[in-house]
């Protein structure tokens, strides 16, 4: 099967604008949403999945247009944890056995925000872990700093699918002059559409910077499957006020990288991410790392 | 030297008797402890894996013995996420790339036997979902990741298990034993498990001694109940308010007064699940155990309830 592309994630990196704004509007691709990204490959339970039915599905899906799937699943979500990889290997050779050849597209971001963004994703969805805590856990089931060297998952993607196959962007490109880096994007993939009816209003924002702690407390007070955080004793309806503080406005802009972090946890990212990142530039000639600050 | 030997499960199939009381017994050999292999196979990134240098090490620790592995972790265990199957096929190609001669074992249990008690050391762990939320018969919530820390009961369809194991390894290297044949005549099958696995013993392990006796029903509530009242031990659970130690010492007394007879007819499956769970475990994995005909005799399978001709 050829023409397909693949749009792996990561988290945290405009994903749900891709998913939701964009790849639905391109006429020049059959695009595959997340949910039946989802159903048809990442969740069939790994020894259950047989290749030639789902081989079967795609035949019936293909047109002239090439298939566009897309998932961050693929990669892994950063809060249910990274579990050593199991999860994001098994679905790369998934999409290997299927797609014998396709176009992988990754979307990177310099750790240190991505792990900000991801902490305060944790916090409006229930936790309240505190954020020394939230980076230094050894839980399987919650947040990974090895998640984010990135080399892993690229490694192995380009092994699979090949190097030229696999396409590296920097969200911070994107998110300079999102309707340039979109034109560019699209050219690069060789799909012709026009997106002038496009939104380009960011979706899926973080809680203001006053919310933050408020949250955290109020998310003490109501279970949520969220295994990792503090409970005190469940108070009904708490969960929706949180949802309402988590969505508002009211609450200041979005806290800083800087600040939600502190001088500590950025010292440690930086020297924890050096020899990954380090492999992206020369690797794969990621040079726009260099001006986006990622470490090195 | 002799091919290494890897058990890999099933929990609650008697792993923490043959961890304590059989491996070790093996002359010649090296058994390898849970955090031994937690931190050479288990607790190491997939893409980082290095077979030969983790097989360098295994044979370096072994000097010259038989390498020994029982560890039923190797399947997801119980406190681990089993997840979707993933960490159980990928945990399967680790071992074939770093042992790719190894003899496999798996031992199997009746999936309604198996559940009870699956559910019952979720129990002893400090948990509070009920039956069908934590063997996700009814969904709590909405799958996938939601669900995904919780036992699926798509990984006890044995057969696709032993499938792939032998897909990695070849069948004549994937032996499949059923754990209620051992709890039945535990010296014939004892004798006959020594000569499949071409090994002596040190001392005649004393299978006499019960590992973890399944608390019977009326523990179970109690227990579930109290459980509410720790934050410990498990992350899969709701809580009300911490008590501190209070936990820790219903469990001992718990666990010391189950080993009393009177409780024994309360510790059936039968109580445990009830008619009405069981029927339904059987018919979900009927189909699925008929096809492990192809390693067990299906008299054998009939026998232990495993399947239902008739169906």
């Amino acid at each position: 099967m050829v023409n397909t592309i693949i749009h792996i994630g990561f988290p945290k990196t405009g994903t749900t604008w891709f998913q939701q704004q964009l790849f639905p509007n391109l006429s020049g691709v059959n695009y595959i949403n997340k949910e039946a990204t989802n159903k048809l490959i990442i969740n069939i339970p790994a020894l259950e999945f047989k290749k030639e039915k789902i081989i079967d599905v795609f035949d019936d899906l293909k047109t002239s247009r090439p298939l566009l799937l897309s998932s961050e699943k693929i990669v892994g979500t950063f809060n249910r944890g990274w579990m050593n990889g199991y999860f994001p290997k098994q679905n790369a050779q998934k999409l290997k056995d299927i797609f014998e050849q396709a176009e992988i597209i990754v979307f990177l971001r310099r750790q240190q925000d991505a792990i900000s963004s991801a902490y305060q994703q944790y916090v409006k969805n229930g936790g309240n872990y505190s954020i020394d805590r939230y980076i230094h856990n050894t839980s399987t089931g919650l947040f990974h700093l090895d998640h984010l060297k990135y080399h892993l998952i690229l490694d192995y993607y380009a092994d699979l699918f090949g190097m030229k196959n696999l396409h590296i962007y920097l969200f911070e490109e994107f998110k300079n002059d999102p309707q340039q880096f979109t034109r560019t994007f699209l050219y690069d993939l060789n799909i012709t559409s026009n997106i002038d009816k496009v939104s380009f209003e960011p979706i899926n924002e973080s809680p203001g910077r006053w919310a933050i702690i408020p949250l955290k407390i109020l998310n003490a007070f109501f279970y949520k499957t969220y295994p990792h955080k503090y409970y005190i004793t469940p108070i009904p309806f708490i969960e929706l006020i949180t949802k309402k503080i988590a969505t508002s406005h009211h609450f200041g802009k979005k806290v800083s990288t800087q600040s939600l972090l502190g001088a500590n946890n950025l010292q440690y990212l930086e020297d924890y991410y050096k020899e990954s990142n380090n492999i992206l530039l020369t690797k794969y000639n990621l040079n726009a790392i260099k001006k986006h600050n990622y470490s090195l | 030297m002799l091919s290494p030997i890897i058990h890999i499960g099933y929990p609650k199939t008697g792993t923490t008797w043959y961890q304590k009381h059989y491996y070790p017994q093996l002359q010649s050999c090296r058994y390898f402890s849970r955090n031994e292999l937690i931190r050479l196979l288990i607790d190491v990134d997939v893409f980082t894996f290095n077979p030969q240098k983790v097989r360098k090490e295994f044979e370096q620790l072994a000097e010259g013995r038989r390498i020994v592995i029982c560890e039923e972790l190797l399947l997801g265990g119980l406190d681990i996420p089993f997840g979707n199957g993933e960490f159980i096929k990928v945990m399967a190609d680790k071992l074939v790339s770093v042992f790719p001669d190894a003899t496999i074992i798996v031992f199997i249990r009746n999936q309604a036997e198996m559940l009870a008690s699956v559910y019952f050391q979720y129990i002893r762990s400090g948990g509070t979902y009920s039956i069908d939320y934590y063997l996700r018969l009814k969904n709590r919530f909405n799958p996938f990741y939601k669900t995904y820390l919780l036992p699926s009961l798509n990984n006890f369809k044995y057969k696709n298990i032993v499938d792939y194991y032998c897909t990695i390894y070849s069948s004549s290297k994937v032996q499949v034993y059923l754990f209620e044949e051992f709890r039945s005549h535990p010296a014939i099958f004892l004798e006959h498990f020594k000569e499949n696995m071409q090994v002596q013993y040190v001392e005649y392990p004393q299978y006499s001694i019960v590992e973890n006796l399944r608390f019977n029903k009326l523990y179970l509530t109690i227990m579930r109940f109290i459980n509410h009242f720790s934050y410990l031990n498990t992350v899969r659970k709701n809580y009300w308010v911490n008590i501190p130690y209070l936990y820790y010492n219903i469990l001992r007394f718990l666990t010391w007064s189950n080993k009393l007879s009177i409780f024994n007819s309360l510790r059936k499956t039968d109580y445990i699940l009830g008619k009405k769970r069981i029927n339904y475990i059987k018919t979900y994995y009927n189909e699925n155990n008929k096809e492990l005909s192809r390693y067990i005799p299906l008299k054998k399978l009939a026998e232990y309830g495993y399947v239902d001709e008739s169906k």
